[in-house]
């Protein structure tokens, strides 16, 4: 996995001229990109029925908050992923639900892993596992559902009139 | 159209990223612009103008996308692609002179001139310089349905966890289609064929009746679908989903034994560009750093061997109508054999990437030309017709919600979300939040410049959600780029949002990136803001009795 947070872009084959104001940030060869959006979560996202990705962003200090809690040993502990399958229910309760460890880099942001089960919803934690099993949570995830491998035989079929003209926003 | 078995409905999708590059003309990602003009929309447009001028009935659905049409209706890219054409006739009269003595290539080099000289009057005398304009002309002969899909192309299946974003990518799309061909798109295509459920509520919000989802989208619908693929079903929104025919799309696309794979196609690699002196191809090339594509290409496919066998026009043209009217069979052959299986006319849906036909594929225009020409026949057993002509015809639908799809490799979001190219997303997500937030804080009516700074964060944030980028990152053919255009607007988005908190908002900035990136004039960045009203949305699929 990248563990980049700044990019060190390659020179730009297309160099802005003089047409461009100065004041413009330019297309140029180092652009550094926001290294942090100073927030603390877990963004989880399904790439298809059997992966998962997973980015997250956190302060220093709700990393060493952690650590401390996991027994503050940084030899002891390592960052992972604690993510939870909610079954085919997006509301289901995370208290009841089967969860596994996914470890990652510990410098990483960014983790893409596989999902046991298409069709289902998935939350994730990121933060610390720590000696004995303790696990400190550093940010927790939305919840993202895994695309459907077969159709969906929970409903039964209907048939919908379609009136030729919807409803329509006004243009903004 | 009732006598007919069932329906054939073609749509094609025009799209390309905005590679509009003012501070100067030497930008080699501009020439995807005009090979796809002199290529693919000139000649499309002709050929459904031809069809229309002969009364031959058809109907037939075209995507153009924002940015595209955008960068059709620039005036600088506009006279960069006239200055482009007069390059190209100059090397025309270079090559009938320098093939003159050799039997085969002369006539091909006499055929790109005579191409180029009509594309060139057409352009500038037909057209007026307006490409839109020109399929805009044709909606109203009737053959011709104009959709649109999202603003800048955005891929809707990963922005879920930002959900503003993907509707703003809707909205403004359907702001943009409405201002510049004067009604609103009855449809849409949803960029790279990517739905996820909830993604019709926003196209229901913007008016659109209908929407294309790749076949295995609409086979794992919920419930499952009871027509299979050849029925569109209507989502709780009240928009209706089709899905895209698998039959059909193989026979085009598929690259070992789809139709542009014939041997006596044009070869699409071979090009003088890479070919002769580089002097001699200033006329095209002269202000580019590097080689490119000229357009000017001798060789036929030939097969897969090393050496190409000279192009002939006319045997190529030939295969093209024995091409067509293997298609026009086979899908009469299709359709029928659904019809009885159903209990109503079938719908076979065949999408291409409109740059198929034409650049890609050289005598893709041809073959299409061909293929609505039998189709009109009535022994062809089926009629074309749009999606929204299929829904007059058959109101009533099946209820159901199609599964997240796309059209890409794997069939979901592998292309988009990989190890090459998830680094964009924490800032594509933050971004979005970080408008929404903009939004919310200046939606009062704010001084002149601030209101432009927003308007121009939106379109900064817009131009980095293109899924080209992602796809180009992925797929490594450009990767300098689309890595340098990705972290360029996420720098511009950023400049604009530490202006705009800290109240530094000044109109030299705001000014040099409305140069720069120029699209979407009339954007309002309070559709950001808006909070989704159930009510406001359509409520038009009214649910009968279970069955």
């Amino acid at each position: 996995m990248h563990t980049d947070n700044a990019l060190q872009l390659p020179r730009h084959q297309h160099q802005p001229g003089d047409g461009v104001p100065a004041a413009v940030p330019r297309a140029s060869s180092t652009l550094q990109l926001p290294q942090s959006y100073g927030t603390t979560r877990c963004v989880l996202q399904a790439r298809d029925p059997k992966w998962l990705h997973a980015w997250w962003e956190a302060c220093q200090s709700e990393w060493e908050f952690a650590l401390a809690r996991v027994g503050g040993d940084k030899a002891l502990a390592s960052v992972v992923l604690r993510v939870y399958n909610l079954g085919p229910d997006e509301h289901a309760d995370m208290a009841h639900a089967p969860w596994w460890y996914t470890p990652v880099n510990q410098f990483a942001d960014r983790w893409l892993f596989e999902a046991p089960q298409a069709g289902c919803f998935y939350r994730a934690e990121v933060g610390l596992l720590g000696k004995g099993g303790l696990f400190a949570r550093v940010a927790v995830s939305n919840t993202a559902q895994t695309p459907r491998l077969a159709p969906c035989t929970r409903h039964r079929t209907r048939v919908a009139a379609w009136s030729g003209s919807l409803r329509r926003r006004p243009s903004i | 159209m009732t006598q007919s078995k069932g329906y054939l409905c073609i749509v094609l999708h025009a799209h390309l990223p905005y590679v509009r590059h003012p501070e100067g003309d030497g930008a080699l990602e501009e020439m995807w612009l005009y090979e796809a003009i002199t290529e693919t929309y000139i000649p499309l447009y002709l050929m459904l103008r031809r069809l229309a001028d002969a009364g031959i009935r058809h109907r037939i659905t075209i995507s153009l996308s924002p940015t595209l049409v955008a960068m059709l209706r620039d005036r600088l890219l506009m006279d960069r692609y006239a200055r482009h054409l007069d390059g190209l006739i100059e090397l025309a009269d270079k090559e009938i002179e320098r093939t003159s003595s050799h039997p085969g290539l002369s006539p091909v080099a006499h055929m790109y001139r005579d191409m180029f000289v009509n594309t060139r009057r057409v352009f500038r005398e037909e057209l007026g310089g307006d490409v839109p304009g020109g399929f805009a002309c044709l909606q109203r002969r009737g053959g011709l349905e104009l959709i649109t899909c999202g603003a800048t192309h955005g891929y809707l299946p990963l922005m879920q966890v930002c959900p503003q974003a993907a509707r703003a990518q809707i909205l403004v799309a359907r702001d943009e289609h409405e201002r510049v061909f004067g009604s609103p798109p009855k449809g849409m295509w949803l960029p790279e064929c990517g739905y996820y459920p909830g993604a019709d509520e926003f196209l229901a919000e913007a008016g659109a009746g209908y929407f294309f989802v790749e076949s295995h989208g609409l086979l794992n619908s919920c419930p499952a679908p009871i027509r299979s693929l050849y029925a569109p079903v209507v989502c709780p929104s009240g928009v209706a989903a089709f899905a895209r025919d698998l039959e059909s799309s193989q026979q085009v696309w598929s690259a070992d034994h789809g139709y542009p794979g014939d041997p006596v196609y044009r070869e699409f690699y071979w090009d003088i560009g890479f070919e002769l002196d580089r002097d001699y191809l200033s006329p095209v090339l002269g202000h580019l750093p590097s080689r490119a594509h000229t357009g000017f290409k001798y060789h036929r496919i030939t097969g897969k061997t090393e050496h190409k066998e000279v192009y002939c026009p006319s045997a190529a043209a030939q295969r093209a109508q024995v091409h067509a009217a293997n298609f026009v069979f086979n899908r009469g052959k299709q359709i029928e054999h659904l019809s009885g299986l159903m209990d109503r006319p079938p719908i076979v849906v065949a999408p291409y990437d409109a740059e198929l036909f034409g650049h890609w594929w050289f005598e893709g225009p041809a073959f299409l030309e061909h293929v609505l020409t039998l189709a009109a026949s009535p022994d062809s057993g089926f009629v074309t017709v749009t999606a929204s002509d299929y829904l007059e015809l058959h109101r009533t639908n099946q209820s159901a919600t199609p599964s997240t799809s796309s059209w890409g490799y794997g069939g979901y979001s592998e292309v988009w979300l990989s190890q090459e190219n998830d680094w964009i997303y924490r800032h594509l997500h933050s971004m979005a939040w970080r408008m929404s937030e903009l939004a919310e804080r200046f939606s009062p009516p704010q001084p002149a410049l601030v209101e432009r700074a927003l308007a121009q964060a939106a379109r900064e944030l817009m131009l980095a959600q293109s899924s080209d980028w992602a796809f180009i990152i992925k797929t490594g053919t450009c990767t300098e780029y689309a890595t340098q255009r990705t972290a360029t607007h996420i720098h511009r988005f950023d400049s604009l949002y530490q202006a705009l908190v800290t109240g530094n908002v000044t109109n030299e900035l705001v000014s040099g990136l409305e140069e720069v990136d120029n699209l979407f004039p009339h954007l309002d960045y309070r559709v950001y803001s808006d909070i989704i009203n159930p009510e406001a949305l359509s409520a038009t699929a009214d649910l009968i009795t279970p069955a």
